[in-house]
Formats: C-alpha cells, structure tokens, sequence
C-alpha cells in the first residue's frame, strides 16, 4: 500500500472510531474539524489513544491527542511512526 | 477553537525537560506567563500569580484531580471496565478537599499528628544504618536511602509493620501515578491493581486497629473518628498519609544528592558550615521542589494579566517555576544558601499547605548534616535516570560514588 493509500486508511479508521464515540453519523465528520468540536474531552481522548496503539501497534504521548488536534494531522503522526 | 501557533510551548513530557524543566519554565514565564495550553488548561508560571490563586479559597477549587478520576471510571464503566479502586483509594486525601470538609479533616490530622512514636533524634540512626549498609564506593543513591528512610520513618510514625512497608510501597509508587499530569489506559489500569491492595490492606487495619503500634498516628485516628468517616474512608486517608509521608520526600532526597554530588561549590559550602541545615534544606526546597505543579479550578470567570478566564477552568500551577522568579529571587538560577528572604511555594500556599512540611524538612536536614560531616567527596555518575513525570520531580536512580 502507498503512503498516502496507507494515510487514507487511516483517517478512514479514526473517523469510525469518532463516529462511534461521538453517535455523530460518518458523512457529517470532517477530517480538519479538531476532535474537540467533534465532541472529544480529556477523558474519552484517553480511551481513543489507546484504540489507536492497539490497531497500529505504536506509543503516543498522551499529549499527541492535543498536538495533532484533528483526524488529518493525527493520521499523519501516527502513518510517521510506523 | 484551541490556539494552535504557541501551542508547542508546553510540552512538559519531552524527555529534555523531564531531565531539566528549568528552561522550559523560564521560556514560559518570560513569553507567557499565563497560558492556554493545546490541552485547554491554563499554565501559571509567576510567583505572584500562584501564590494569589492558591490562597483563594474562595474562588478556586481543589479537586480536579479526583473529579477527573471519578468521570474516567464512570466513562471506562460504559466501556465494560472497572477502575473503581482509583477514586475509592483516593476520596479521602486531604489535598482534593474543599472547605467546609477540608477544614475538619486537617483539624482531625493535625490534632492526632502531634504524638507519635518517631523521636526526632531516631531519624539519624536510621540514616546511619542505611549508610552503613551501602557500598559505598558505587551504589544507587535511591534504592539504598532516598525510598527506604522516609519509609521507615512514615511507617513509624503510623504505626505499621516495617514488614509490611516494601510492598506497601511499591503500591504507593503505582497510586501517586494518579498525581501525573496526564495517564494512558495501561496508568489507569496499574493504578487501580495498585490501589485495590492498597485499600484492601488499611481497610483491614481500620477494622482490626489492634494489630497497630498504638502510639502511632493512624490508631490514634481510628479512635478519634470525629468525621464518621466508614472503614474505606479511612483507609483512603491512611493511604493519602502513607503516600505523602514518604514519595515527596523521598523525590527531594534524591535531587539533594544529586546537586550535592553535581554542584561542588553547594557541597562546600555546606560541608563550611555557611548556612544552617535548615537554610540549606529550604533553598533547596525553593531552587528544585518534589512537586512542581498543583492543580486548581476557578469557580467564577477571572482576570488574570489582562486575561479573562471562563469559570470551571484547570488551572496548572508550575510551583518549580514560581520559585525562580526573578521579580522575587536576585539571582533564582543559583543556589545561594544565605537567602535572607526565602518565601518558596515548595509546601503550597494557603489552607492546603503541607501537612508535612516540618517532617519532610526534619529528613532532609538530617541527611544533609550526616552527609556534610561524615564524607568529603560524592561523585555521580551520568548514567542517571529521571521519572518520566514532572507533577513530582524525582530520580528514578542515582548512581553514587562517596569518599570519607
């Protein structure tokens, strides 16, 4: 799979989860949006951070949730370390 | 929408300000004194200002630590997973308490605090022992006295079993993971195995208080169950002693050698005798506090440096940093043990001061007096590693070679 194929996979994969967390339906979910408008706090991001390690197999900080502020910018930290 | 241009400033998990958050501070307070930080929470790095917010009681909260717990357990429970232990384990500890409750509580502690059965002059002996029992040509400062003296120490003061002290604390050691500024799912799940045995074990003492030393602290609560409070509650508040009794102290212990090891001129001068013990402690305490930051929220919107704050925001207040003010300390980058003014926030401010302020003091004074007397030389060696957490500033080890 190419990098941006793999990256789309991704984002493809956070906007599930934050579908699911948040009840809010896949096609109203932008990819630029942070996850705070998207309804996120410092508790359900804790919960979503370790979906994450567990489906690519990485180590966040706690803090990459705030630094990479929206699916995009998460997707690409996450596509970085693997 | 968070402020995204500035936001990399506070990055206080970076492995080169776990090793030194001193510049990080610095950069913070000159740039942004008060600042929004990508998390949401503001970062209060001025003397001024986390000394006015501490003692503002009325407009600001402590607590959100437990509150944060309590709605992580509740959120995990949703998932089908149980950290119920967490707030359990930690609903009683003073620190999280507001007035009216907070004041009847320290004056419950306070009161049954001031007979116990650790005699001042004890405290020497037991850094004897230790001392004598390392290698002294190259050993690991923090496993052979920075952990076990406050330990002994607190146990005898409580009235616990030294037996029982190890596990109890390497317990400890998983639970005040609860104080770090932010926790993963694999934090949350240690913490709460950690703290199920830690209130299994006080809970059982609290119903069958006979198997204390009775001239101990917590015997001495038991009896005097002012508050009502059932055998959990008092387990959390033995296990809120317990900890605090010993892991700062024990954090400070191991900076001080560190810096005794690392800065020769500070080793000289107290070894000269140019400053009392107590002096000595204290500017140490001011130039590299255990607990950097402290956590509050404000109960009204507030104005601070010409920023309005919006009511239930987190406020994190870098202690470490306020210590190095320069609008209040000549020269806060050194250490000068002949401060004539030494107001650190090192023990807080206000009504949540420390409780155990004058025993943490005691400690470090008489380690400090044994090591100054008894050696001429302390090297370390660079292979040293930090915990990876700046809420307590502490060495995780601290390889040490000492001459006599």
């Amino acid at each position: 799979m190419g990098k941006d194929n793999q990256e789309n996979a991704i984002e493809k994969y956070f906007v599930n989860l934050v579908a699911k967390e948040t009840h809010v339906s896949i096609d109203e979910i932008k990819i630029d949006d942070t996850f705070h408008a998207l309804g996120f706090d410092s508790i359900s991001a804790v919960f979503f951070m370790e979906k994450i390690e567990n489906e690519y197999k990485v180590t966040l900080s706690p803090l990459c949730f705030w630094d990479y502020p929206t699916i995009r910018s998460l997707s690409g930290y996450v596509q970085s370390l693997m | 929408m968070r402020k995204s241009t500035v936001s990399n400033l506070w990055r206080p998990l970076d492995a080169d300000v776990i090793a030194n958050p001193y510049p990080f501070y610095k950069q913070l307070q000159k740039e942004h004194p008060v600042f929004q930080a990508q998390t949401g929470e503001w970062i209060i790095t001025r003397y001024a200002d986390i000394k006015n917010i501490l003692g503002d009681k009325n407009r600001f909260k402590a607590g959100n630590r437990l509150q944060w717990m309590k709605h992580a357990t509740s959120y995990a429970k949703e998932k089908g997973l149980d950290y119920s232990n967490i707030p359990k384990a930690l609903q009683s500890f003073v620190l999280f308490k507001n007035p009216p409750q907070h004041t009847e509580y320290r004056k419950w502690i306070h009161q049954n605090w001031e007979e116990h059965p650790f005699i001042p002059g004890e405290i020497f002996g037991v850094i004897e022992e230790l001392f004598n029992n390392a290698n002294l040509s190259g050993f690991d400062f923090v496993s052979a006295i920075a952990k076990p003296l406050p330990l002994i120490a607190i146990s005898k003061i409580l009235g616990i079993s030294l037996e029982d002290s190890p596990q109890l604390k390497s317990w400890s050691y998983d639970v005040i993971k609860a104080m770090d500024l932010y926790l993963k799912v694999s934090d949350l799940q240690r913490i709460n195995k950690a703290a199920f045995h830690l209130l299994h074990y006080f809970t059982e003492i609290a119903e069958h208080p006979e198997v204390l030393d009775k001239r101990g602290i917590i015997y001495k609560l038991i009896s005097d169950n002012t508050l009502n409070l059932t055998y959990e509650q008092l387990a959390s508040a033995f296990i809120f002693l317990f900890i605090a009794g010993q892991e700062t102290s024990a954090a400070f212990l191991s900076t001080m050698m560190y810096h005794l090891g690392n800065e020769q001129n500070f080793f000289n001068e107290v070894a000269s005798g140019l400053a009392s013990a107590n002096a000595s402690v204290n500017e140490l305490f001011r130039f590299d506090p255990p607990v950097q930051l402290l956590g509050r929220i404000n109960t009204e919107e507030v104005e601070i440096n010409d920023i309005k704050i919006r009511p239930e925001s987190t406020f994190t207040l870098c202690i470490a940093a306020g210590n190095r003010d320069p609008e209040i300390y000549e020269n806060p980058e050194k250490i000068i043990l002949t401060r004539s003014e030494n107001p650190s926030l090192a023990f807080g401010y206000g009504i949540h001061r420390c409780l155990g302020e004058s025993m943490a003091i005691e400690i470090a004074e008489s380690a400090l007096n044994y090591v100054s007397s008894h050696f001429h030389e302390i090297k370390i060696s660079d292979n040293l590693e930090w915990e990876n957490n700046i809420s307590i500033r502490r060495l995780k080890s601290l390889e040490v070679s000492i001459w006599q």
